[in-house]
């Protein structure tokens, strides 16, 4: 190999990346003309070049840019474990974690707690003693005329002696039982709070209520949770609300289990009758951290004002509760997914 | 997704204007949408395993995202990307560095060495012609080759031969010099040339030059 060879070879990659100067270049091709040891040097990287060309830039998996995207948005964590390096290094950190969980606990108990209690007060002369109220006083015969999902929930915490059952109280309520019991009908027999008190026995949990829910009530935290569904958005300040698409076949129903916390917010969801197919499967796993807008909700008629998402019938649960708790959604599906 | 996005004035060869900044201004579904396979190569090249790789991927896309309303348009958004994806990486590295030196003798955490992707080769589904004429074989064998390469020389010849950038970009998206670029290139193809000796030779098996 010439001198001229080695400074043609050490310019071939700059020449064929286009980054040499034009005499420069011109006076690699001349060489290149008359010496076929660097035409075949040439080609040679060439080929070299064009392989890792083809090999060509790989396709980002859908679950890896929608963890990224929620994580940059600060909604939910991401569903891959994580290696936590800074806990590693810091045990102390896990152990104030643990403590600020076990103090919000308590004064999410306590506030609780507060709102179920009734205000110290004398009885007025001539009413009945509180063991009298507590014994006489049905579940859901408060108030006989009254609607009886009115009646029940609101009566059983100013009944209930807090030294006695204070602890069942609670509990109830951070499960969402106290609402999600559903309603007696009228002419059942009325339970009193005293035998009610003394079932310390675990029964079977009520059903949530059920909730028909349309897309324009589902608040994701962005495009891509919802670009792959065949479904459209719209802008709406800075959330994203996802609606269906113009129904041209009968939309699909399929009801999920979802746990919201105070905020409306899905903390987890699963199918509500076992298992469920691929379509619902794929929705469920969209749906922690969505916002489900319970305060406004659709018109009964979905056809006479909006034409793209529909919603059956009201939703038949009471007011959400400041508290987490557990609803039955029947969530419409898009028309031909 | 959008592929092949071109830097400069974000703007690409024909004038058409980066989709992902529309209004003048990058809109973080668009880049989202627009970079993640740019991202997404980008990880899983530098990365020794699959769940660095994620990791890896996703500080990056945080950064990104939350960086979009601070990116003044000073280089392109290509290279804004490249650059970020890049300190994320040498961060991370670094960190793993000094954990190695802290940990005792004989005790190992993580892979030991660079290359270290463990399994089969993830399924790639990219459309494109260049990629439904190379078989899965040989598109194994050049990645297998490139994470044979010092991290440097990789990242070098990813950058130039799979991206597409030109030396300046890839000297301001690692922060080097272009002669350290180019030497890099030079020095990465000429070993991938050896590695890959039996595909280079043979001609006419689906990558023409």
């Amino acid at each position: 190999m010439t001198p001229r060879c080695a400074a043609a070879r050490a310019g071939l990659g700059e020449l064929l990346d286009g980054e040499l100067s034009e005499d420069r270049a011109r006076e690699l091709e001349e060489h290149l003309r008359s010496c076929s040891d660097c035409r075949i040097e040439r080609a040679g990287l060439l080929r070299t070049r064009s392989l890792l060309a083809a090999a060509g830039r790989l396709r980002a998996p859908a679950d890896w840019i929608r963890d990224a995207v929620r994580l940059a948005e600060g909604q939910v964590p991401p569903a891959a474990p994580r290696h936590n390096r800074r806990l590693h290094d810091r045990p102390w950190v896990l152990s104030s974690i643990a403590a600020a969980a076990i103090l919000s606990f308590v004064m999410i108990a306590l506030r609780i707690f507060d709102t179920g209690r009734t205000p110290p007060a004398s009885p007025p002369p001539g009413a009945p003693s509180q063991e009298t109220v507590r014994k006489s006083l049905p579940l859901n015969d408060a108030k006989p005329d009254a609607p009886p999902n009115e009646a029940a929930p609101r009566a059983l915490p100013h009944a209930v002696d807090e030294s006695a059952s204070s602890k069942k109280v609670i509990l109830d309520r951070i499960a969402g039982k106290d609402l999600a019991a559903p309603p007696q009908a009228e002419g059942s027999t009325p339970s009193s709070i005293a035998s009610r008190n003394e079932d310390n026995l675990p029964g079977p949990a009520p059903p949530p209520p059920v909730e028909r829910i349309a897309f324009s009530q589902i608040h994701f935290s962005s495009q891509a949770l919802a670009k792959d569904r065949g479904v459209v958005l719209r802008r709406d300040s800075d959330q994203m609300a996802v609606r269906a698409p113009a129904a041209q076949e009968a939309p699909r129903w399929v009801r999920i289990r979802v746990l919201l916390d105070s905020f409306s917010r899905v903390l987890s969801a699963r199918g509500a009758e076992g298992p469920v197919d691929r379509e619902a499967a794929d929705l469920i796993s969209r749906l922690p951290g969505a916002t489900i807008d319970l305060s406004t909700r659709e018109p009964a008629n979905p056809s006479a004002s909006s034409p793209s998402s529909s919603v059956r019938e009201k939703a038949l649960a009471p007011a959400a509760p400041p508290a987490p708790r557990e609803i039955i959604i029947e969530f419409q599906l898009p028309p031909g997914s | 997704m959008t592929r092949g996005l071109m830097p400069g004035n974000l703007r690409g060869p024909a004038g058409s204007q980066d989709p992902a900044t529309e209004s003048g201004r990058a809109r973080p579904e668009a880049v989202a949408e627009a970079y993640a396979d740019l991202v997404y190569s980008l990880c899983r090249r530098l990365a020794r395993n699959e769940e660095e790789a994620r990791d890896l991927f996703q500080d990056s896309f945080v950064r990104i995202l939350r960086g979009l309303p601070s990116f003044e348009g000073r280089a392109s958004l290509r290279t804004w990307i490249c650059q970020i994806v890049i300190n994320c990486d040498r961060n991370r590295r670094r960190w793993w560095r000094r954990l190695r030196r802290n940990l005792p003798t004989g005790e190992s955490l993580g892979p030991s060495r660079e290359g270290g992707w463990a399994g089969p080769e993830p399924p790639d589904d990219s459309p494109g012609p260049e990629r439904a004429v190379l078989s899965v074989e040989i598109r194994n064998r050049v990645e297998a080759s490139l994470r044979g390469l010092p991290h440097d020389q990789r990242l070098a010849v990813v950058l130039r031969d799979i991206e597409g950038m030109s030396y300046e970009e890839i000297a301001v998206s690692t922060g080097t010099e272009i002669g350290t670029v180019k030497s890099r290139i030079g020095r990465a193809r000429a070993s991938l040339r050896v590695m890959l000796a039996d595909l280079v030779e043979r001609p006419g098996d689906g990558t023409s030059s």
